[in-house]
């Protein structure tokens, strides 16, 4: 067996039942990988022998009482209600200022001028539409964002 | 854990004092043990312990019932000290000089004896030394309540990594004893613990 490989075995403590026979007798023949033997078993006693943390009598109650858990809804929930209320939004401003225009035009004649006034309700406030939507994209953003790093 | 961790979440998410006192209680001794490790500093890890349990009560509701409550803890757990050691300016992050000495220390094996207690300074020191990318998967997967999927949650990193992290990590502290122990010039062999 090559040396790299028993010593990674050894390391990780992950010598089973198929290998051991071959591992041991490697061991048994190469001073450095018995050396390595020795030391990673060393290393693996004192590391799991560490002391543990035990907290104080009443920590339980102490920190519960301190803590509120703050009821949520799934998280995957609220983004989608955001950018549902902002597409509703949205459609209720184009539906407005699209009505309020053919009102003032008085045509109502046929489809090709209602289509024809949207589209010129949308160009004639393509820069306040861009505005709105770069905000309510910051807004989620934010809120995103923010939400996130309280998570973390 | 024997405990049904679905109803527990329910019953803290509706107010149940003493659902929110099972749970500190159930997990706050691996909790400590997790951020003490990390910090390798005692002192404040009850504070520490406090503010895992701040963000695990702030994210309850967020918690995904189907992953394990025990690995979401340990994980907020475990950035809860990262930040500490950020904060505190103690991430440890350049390389241990043994790194570069890998190679050369299987050839020259210390010759030296040493006893239990010296070989625990070593270590220590050693660990002291190590940089966090090595150091904390050790000492984590040390411990015996988390398997190698916990810890790789923990990290973020997949087990086959973790697994490369842990043997670089231990190689690296190998040759830091090895290193120590020539410097200390005894001779003999040493012995097993």
């Amino acid at each position: 067996m090559q040396c790299e490989l028993v010593q990674r075995q050894l390391a990780l403590n992950e010598i089973t039942q198929d290998i051991r026979d071959a591992v041991n007798a490697h061991v048994a023949s190469c001073d450095g990988c018995r050396r390595a033997a020795l030391l990673y078993a060393g290393i693996n006693d004192v590391l799991a022998g560490e002391p543990t943390w035990r907290p104080p009598d009443g920590f339980a109650s102490q920190v519960a009482t301190a803590v509120v858990p703050v009821p949520g809804t799934p998280q995957i929930r609220k983004p989608f209600a955001a950018v549902a209320a902002a597409v509703l939004l949205l459609t209720a401003y184009l539906l407005v200022n699209g009505s309020l225009l053919q009102v003032l035009s008085g045509l109502f004649e046929d489809y090709v001028s209602v289509v024809s006034v949207l589209s010129r309700a949308l160009v004639t406030n393509a820069v306040f539409l861009v505005w709105v939507s770069a905000a309510i994209s910051v807004i989620a953003t934010a809120w995103l964002t923010r939400r996130w790093l309280a998570e973390e | 854990m024997d405990i049904d961790e679905q109803d527990l979440v329910r019953r803290c998410l509706a107010g149940e004092q003493v659902a929110c006192t099972t749970l500190v209680d159930a997990y706050a001794r691996m909790v400590g043990t997790v951020i003490w490790r990390a910090t390798n500093n005692a002192d404040g890890v009850e504070d520490l312990v406090q503010e895992t349990f701040l963000r695990v009560f702030r994210g309850l509701g967020y918690f995904d019932v189907r992953a394990k409550l025990s690995t979401w803890i340990y994980t907020i757990a475990h950035n809860v000290a990262i930040d500490h050691l950020r904060k505190s300016g103690r991430l440890h992050v350049a390389p241990l000089d043994s790194e570069m000495d890998t190679a050369m220390s299987a050839e020259t094996g210390p010759e030296a004896a040493v006893s239990r207690e010296e070989m625990r300074l070593f270590i220590r020191d050693g660990m002291a030394q190590l940089p966090e990318k090595y150091r904390l998967p050790l000492v984590y997967t040390a411990l015996d309540e988390l398997d190698y999927p916990t810890v790789a949650v923990m990290l973020g990193v997949p087990i086959g990594t973790l697994k490369t992290l842990v043997f670089r990590g231990k190689r690296m502290l190998k040759d830091h004893i090895e290193k120590a122990m020539r410097q200390k010039g005894a001779s003999g062999s040493f012995h097993a613990m």
